[in-house]
């Protein structure tokens, strides 16, 4: 396994905490490497979007670890927050953990979702959303404010989810792919179903590709990685 | 709301040691460049109207460092960079040593000449990045402010 990105530089009052659904991330993108390097060659490098940052800790790990997960240093990297701590947070840990071999971080942007980008520009788009089931999907002025954002999903867990979904065909290139995560609650059997009948604007091919046990009273949760072909 | 569970993490993570970080006086990275090739207006109409990409920059504040020349990045990166738009914005901010048309894909050798487009790619691309300033859309007009780095896409809710 590749070294988790050091965080130890932010305080977590604000901040998502990098937990078990972050490590999960980072375990199952590591086991996709010989999937990425076949699909992201060094002569067609992807732009690498996460949406919903955080502590910085993926965007980190993939623009640190570009060499081994990719084969390749020219991959470009990107993120956003909706969060206005989060930006900085990611400029920050990416600062602390990047070495002469890290791919290209173009920075973290303060948006909703993809607000702002251009279609058809991701080429790996990866998000681990707000998807504990809430009432409302809160907007920072709430009781738990960044935190209550980072982690309520409103109904189902998959108001800010579904958003995402809706927007795949408009963010991602034609080889793009996306790894998103979800979890028990979200129903994601049904979601995946959803996805590759058409119901999201284009027959998707879903495939969950890495999955956590049940432990330390966490549900068990699930990436799953979408793409046109 | 459902309360966070304790944090566990997974054994082999702990059993890790973290990256050894560069020398704490890394300062933390800034919006670059090549971003504008990415974006556009966050205003729904003005997405599919031309003039809406890119966006200009205003009043921009720029950070020049120095970093040792990769000529594979530059090499690798160049098919796909939006040339015209790359063009718009590097003159806006004041490099105007990049041709009008995209050059072939340059050979490493002619890259290690010391002024060649492949050294004036690597100062735009690589070595600059925003501090401060806006992105303007040429269509709405509509501001993005950028601060310490970090661009502002969020509309007022009026806009939305
Ligand atoms: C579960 S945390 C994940 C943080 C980090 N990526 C990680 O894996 O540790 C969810 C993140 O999404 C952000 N977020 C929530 N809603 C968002 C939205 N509409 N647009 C962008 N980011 C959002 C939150 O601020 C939070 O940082
Ligand atoms: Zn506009």
């Amino acid at each position: 396994m590749l070294p988790t990105p050091t965080t130890s530089h932010l305080s977590f009052d604000h901040i998502y905490e990098p937990s078990e659904d972050s490590f999960l991330l980072l375990d199952t993108l590591t086991l996709q490497s010989p999937f990425l390097h076949t699909r992201f060659p060094p002569t067609s490098p992807p732009l690498v979007l996460e949406l919903g940052s955080g502590s910085g800790v993926v965007t980190s790990f993939l623009t640190t670890h570009s060499a081994t997960l990719f084969g390749h240093s020219s991959i470009t990297t990107l993120s956003t927050d909706i969060s206005p701590h989060a930006p900085n947070a990611t400029n920050q840990t990416v600062a602390a953990n990047i070495t002469k071999e890290s791919g290209c971080f173009l920075g973290a942007i303060r948006t909703d979702l993809a607000t702002g980008l251009r279609s058809g520009v991701v080429d790996m788009l990866v998000f681990n959303p707000p998807y504990v089931p809430t009432e409302v999907v809160e907007d920072g002025n709430g009781e738990e404010g960044w935190i209550g954002v980072a982690c309520g999903g409103g109904i189902d867990g998959m108001e800010v989810t579904v958003r995402v979904l809706k927007g795949l065909k408009e963010y991602l290139s034609e080889r793009g792919v996306a790894y998103i995560l979800l979890c028990e609650r979200n129903k994601p059997e049904f979601v995946a179903e959803q996805l590759r009948n058409g119901e999201y604007g284009v027959k998707w091919i879903v495939k969950k590709v890495g999955t956590s046990g049940k432990k330390g009273g966490w549900e068990v949760l699930g990436i799953w990685r979408v793409m046109r072909w | 709301m459902t309360a966070k569970p304790p944090f566990i993490p997974p054994p082999h993570f702990t059993l890790h040691p973290t990256n050894l970080p560069l020398p704490p006086t890394t300062p933390p990275p800034k919006m670059k460049i090549l971003t504008t090739n990415y974006l556009t207006c966050a205003l729904r109409a003005c997405k599919s109207h031309p003039s809406s990409f890119p966006l200009h920059f205003r009043d921009a504040e720029l950070q020049q460092d120095s970093l040792p020349f990769n000529a594979a990045f530059i090499a690798n990166i160049l098919p796909r960079i939006d040339w015209p738009a790359l063009l718009t914005t590097a003159t806006e901010l004041g490099f105007t040593g990049l041709p009008a048309e995209k050059p072939d894909l340059l050979a490493t050798a002619e890259m290690e000449a010391d002024e060649g487009v492949g050294r004036e790619l690597h100062r735009i691309l690589l070595e600059t990045q925003v501090v401060e300033g806006k992105l303007v859309c040429g269509n709405c007009g509509h501001e993005y402010a950028i601060h310490q780095g970090i661009a502002n896409f969020l509309l007022p809710g009026h806009l939305v």
